[in-house]
């Protein structure tokens, strides 16, 4: 039992150790990208001809609540050329009633839809041509993977970029990422951008005005989250072109590669992480120059779950994806084809990452097993569970020391102290409901294996009720 | 009875502080001259001799200061001097008053007429009337564009505040009458319930822009429609000849020279 | 045995200590200048609204603009200069070259020239990228001595565009653009648009450039004249022309 729980707190160590390591290369790359941020105008470039066109591709069910307002918000983007295209994914209620009503489309008699990637069958592509930009597919239930490509199918233009209907883009979210991908637009097959937390912020105009933090404690902690996995982890993953996700909430792509690996797969969650990999896959095996990127200064406001309900939920869902990712391309793993990617990622990713809960709760339960036989070996359970609040505090700090010597979003100081106790707080109790709900999540994988469509919507209906029950207040203050 | 006399008493009093200053261009000579009034209410009446030792002590400077009629109204002549020149001295009185009186917050207006024969006491007690009724910080320009009757409106739609407040500035000398919004929104509110003859905007804007914006404006201003120029970052020529096709009536791209602006504009508005 | 591993994980705990003790010093310490410099930076605004009221007046009538009365410390200088240099961004003209010749006069170009000498990298590059806000002429040599020393990365592009802003040659933007594409990144679109930031005469200098033999600068002059037409398709003249008939008119 005790080598057991020795072993568990040698995991500890290096899981953090590892963090620790990745993040560093973020702190490499931090000044650079705060003065990348700090001296572009991105004013001129918003204008120019030079910079390559967009399609935004917009799913949404059941969202009749909040599509307006957030179709509304894309459109008014510092972009020179770009459009919209809401994919209404069968949506129950009214979703696209309101739209042709608000925005007075009508169908287009004979859409220009290639059947490059396989989805379910467009029922009508609506427009206007008062609103030039906007488009609006209907199609049958197919989930948001289907969605999305049928939104490819439908799409003008080389760059796609995929945007979940609850979340608000900053003005010039989008520039940020064309910027970056013009200064390398051959290598460049995907950017990720950086998703906040908007619980708790000013929002006038679809335009976040003042930036403060959740008041509730399920938003706050996943305000905390948000920040080490985004500036501690991607921008260092992405440094060494190990970046495993681009979040489903804001990411640009190359259309030609996203075709070439064969769309979205559909029938379970983690399709943005799905994506991912498949795009390394494909660059590796065709020994193609190539980057996936993350540009942090690129910003997406999301409305986190505020519920015990919703957020157990959407965790599990995550916890489901990532394993369909990693059993799915398990093969990638220790294989010295797929370089970083197979060398660190994958295995990083599958010993690191989906496993971390098992070993962390046994060793635990080991450990206390341990002490009960001898209540004189509490030492050694305290010192398990002080390395891991510790070496995780210490992550927690370096990713605040991040956003401090970069974005400085939070203006208050009692804003930062917030921060700081939250960070420690998650150690008592919300980190072990994050591992809980992740085996949860493999628990319902194994059990559902095959039960693809109703999987999809259910996740679907979570994320409707969650913009619902969360963005309702916030988005109209 | 006493209230007459006393207002008969400030009217003599006032037209006597005005022909001095008649009399005082007259002596010098010069056919430019600036004139600054200062007010501050029940300020103290020592402001007028501070105002002497500032100007004295810049070299060279022409200067001749009167105590209005009430505490805390100066007037100041400085001939010879055009108006930019008149308004650096206005910085430099309003700085080294602030830095000597406490708590210091004069109304000022200041002007520069370009020959001898403008400077009358009406339009000087104009002037001081506009130096007290000046309740906001900065320090008001008084020029030809004040006695104007019918000012033509201009709508200006700018979310950039640098571009914003220069716009204002430079119409407002130029003898329109501005109002400004930061937004799409409130630039629609403001053209239903305002009725500009003109709207100077940009397309990226919060809210609603680019031709769903313009196509907006259209709806709101029913038969009377605006005339629209807009100044904007937008190059794309296709965005470009579609506004045209929707009824804008100029676009200028930025960056923009200011001069080339103002003729675009007096051609739109004419 | 377990004494051996309970040592190595408490030296792991006092490091972890350690990093937490300095990593919170160091949050509060900048997150306090953070704020002083934003507070102090909104008084300076505040205090010279008036100035920049008279600037904003006077720039067409005034022979030259002077500095705000009274002496004025270092963050306010910078303050000022940041206004100015957001005008200068915006206009172009007579206007915009009294303003230039502003900064020149109030000594902010030379104190960035200065800088550009400074050990630290950041400052050289907050230096350039003002220097190219206030379209210093002069320090064109020395940033086109930095960027053909930069590594490519985002700063090359912040560097090339303060040197397309400031030129006032044409072959310090061509040497701009060969040290820009010597890395063989295929980025002629964003070279066109740091090149059309130029004050020079840009169909001119499009058309010199299609005469080079240098395959990537007439690509670049190609993409700045067609926009996002690609540069695969066969030329068409009409738009050709079209296009630089348009920058004539606009020049």
């Amino acid at each position: 039992m005790l080598i057991y729980g020795l072993f568990a707190t040698y995991y500890v160590m290096t899981v953090n150790l590892v963090y620790f390591s990745i993040m560093t290369f973020s702190f490499r790359q931090i000044l650079t990208i705060f003065r990348r941020a700090a001296f572009s105008k991105y004013n001129t470039l918003s204008g120019s001809e030079l910079v390559p066109p967009v399609s935004l591709l917009v799913p949404a069910f059941n969202e009749e609540i909040t599509v307006i307002e957030n179709v509304k918000c894309l459109l008014t983007l510092n972009y020179p050329a770009y459009e919209v295209i809401v994919i209404n994914d069968g949506s129950k209620d009214n979703t696209l009633g309101v739209l042709r009503d608000e925005f007075e489309l009508m169908p287009l008699p004979d859409p220009d839809i290639r059947q490059t990637i396989d989805c379910q069958p467009i029922t009508a592509v609506y427009h206007n041509p008062k609103y030039p930009h906007l488009y609006v597919i209907d199609k049958p239930n197919g989930g948001k993977a289907d969605s999305l490509n049928a939104g490819i199918n439908l799409s003008h233009y080389p760059l796609i970029s995929s945007i979940d209907a609850d979340s608000l883009l900053e003005k010039d979210a989008l520039i940020r990422m064309a910027r970056m991908y013009m200064e390398n637009p051959e290598e460049t097959v995907a950017i990720g951008g950086d998703v906040r937390i908007a619980n708790g912020c000013v929002i006038e105009n679809g335009a976040v005005k003042e930036v403060s933090l959740p008041r509730k404690i399920w938003p706050m902690f996943q305000a905390t989250e948000y920040l080490k996995a985004f500036l501690g982890g991607r921008i260092g993953w992405s440094s060494i072109n190990g970046l495993i996700i681009v979040s489903g909430a804001f990411g640009l792509f190359r259309k030609d590669y996203v075709i070439a690996v064969g769309g979205y797969r559909g029938g379970y969650p983690g399709e943005d992480m799905n994506i991912i990999i498949k795009l390394h896959r494909y660059m590796l095996e065709n020994k193609l120059k190539y980057r996936i990127a993350f540009c942090p200064e690129a910003v997406c406001w999301t409305q986190a779950p505020d519920t015990y309900r919703i957020l157990s939920n959407q965790r599990k869902r995550w916890g489901r994806g990532n394993l369909k990712n990693m059993i799915e391309n398990y093969d990638m793993a220790f294989n010295p084809k797929y370089k970083v990617m197979g060398l660190l990622t994958m295995p990083y990713n599958i010993i690191f990452e989906a496993l971390n809960p098992y070993f962390k709760i046994t060793g635990l339960l080991a450990l206390i097993g341990y002490t009960l036989l001898d209540m004189t070996h509490w030492r050694v359970l305290a010192v398990f569970w002080l390395i891991n609040f510790l070496s995780g505090y210490v992550l927690s700090i370096g990713a605040l020391l991040l956003e401090e010597l970069s974005f400085k979003r939070f203006n208050k100081l009692s804003d930062l102290c917030k921060l700081l106790m939250f960070s420690a707080f998650k150690f008592f109790g919300y980190a072990q409901l994050g591992g809980l709900w992740r085996i949860q999540g493999h628990i319902q994988f194994l059990r559902n294996n095959n039960s693809w469509g109703t999987m999809t919507r259910q996740s679907w209906q979570d994320k409707g009720e969650a913009a619902a029950k969360a963005a309702k207040p916030a988005k109209s203050a | 009875m006493m209230s007459n006399l006393t207002a008969l008493h400030n009217q003599t009093e006032r037209s006597g502080l005005y022909a001095g200053i008649e009399q005082r261009v007259r002596e010098t000579a010069k056919e430019v001259n600036g004139v600054l009034f200062i007010y501050s209410e029940g300020g103290p009446s020592y402001v007028a001799s501070q105002v002497r030792g500032i100007l004295e002590s810049e070299p060279g400077l022409q200067s001749e200061v009167w105590g209005g009629d009430e505490p805390g109204s100066v007037a100041v002549l400085l001939p010879g001097l055009t108006l930019d020149a008149v308004h650096y001295q206005g910085l430099r009185l309003k700085q080294q008053l602030q830095e000597r009186i406490s708590d210091y917050r004069p109304r000022m207006a200041l002007a520069s007429f370009s020959t001898q024969k403008e400077i009358m006491p009406q339009l000087l007690s104009q002037m001081e009337e506009k130096a007290k009724q000046n309740y906001s910080d900065d320090i008001y320009i008084f020029t030809k564009a004040d006695l104007l009757l019918v000012k033509s409106r201009i709508l200006i739609v700018e979310g950039d505040p640098a571009v914003r407040e220069f716009l204002q500035i430079r119409l407002n000398m130029q003898g329109y009458e501005t109002m400004m919004a930061d937004n799409g929104i409130t630039a629609l509110d403001l053209i239903t319930d305002w009725k500009p003859d003109l709207v100077l905007t940009e397309l990226n804007l919060y809210g609603i822009d680019g031709l769903p914006y313009i196509h907006q404006i259209q709806q709101v201003s029913g038969g009377e429609m605006p005339k629209i120029v807009v100044l904007t970052e937008q190059r794309v020529e296709k965005t470009i000849s579609l506004c045209f096709e929707n009824g804008v009536d100029d676009y200028i791209t930025k960056p923009f020279s200011p001069v080339e602006l103002d003729a675009r504009i007096r051609r739109c508005i004419q | 045995m377990a004494g051996q591993h309970l040592g190595l994980a408490i030296a792991f705990i006092y490091v972890c200590l350690g990093l937490i003790g300095i990593g919170m010093l160091l949050l509060f310490y900048m997150k306090i200048r953070y704020l002083r410099i934003q507070r102090k930076t909104k008084e300076y605004l505040r205090k010279h609204q008036d100035y920049f009221l008279f600037l904003q007046a006077h720039l067409g009538d005034a022979e030259e603009l002077p500095l705000p009365p009274g002496k004025l410390g270092d963050l306010e200088r910078r303050v000022i200069q940041q206004r100015v240099t957001e005008w200068i961004e915006q206009f172009k003209g007579d206007l915009q070259q009294k303003l230039i010749a502003l900064c020149y006069n109030a000594g902010f170009v030379r104190e960035d020239l200065k800088l550009l000498d400074s050990l630290f990298y950041g400052r050289r590059i907050a230096a350039a990228y003002r220097l190219g806000g206030m379209r210093a002429a002069e320090a064109v040599p020395r940033l086109l001595e930095m960027l053909k020393h930069q590594k490519y990365s985002p700063l090359s592009i912040v560097l090339a565009r303060s040197i397309a802003k400031s030129a006032e040659q044409e072959q310090q933007l061509r040497d701009m653009l060969i040290h820009l594409l010597r890395h063989g990144k295929p980025i002629h679109h964003l070279a066109a648009d740091i090149l059309m930031e130029t004050r020079l005469d840009a169909s001119r200098l499009l058309l010199q450039l299609l005469k080079e033999d240098h395959e990537d600068l007439v690509k670049v002059a190609l993409a700045a004249m067609r926009g996002q037409e690609g540069l695969e398709e066969a030329p068409a003249l009409g738009r050709f022309a079209f296009a630089l008939d348009r920058r004539e008119t606009t020049a």
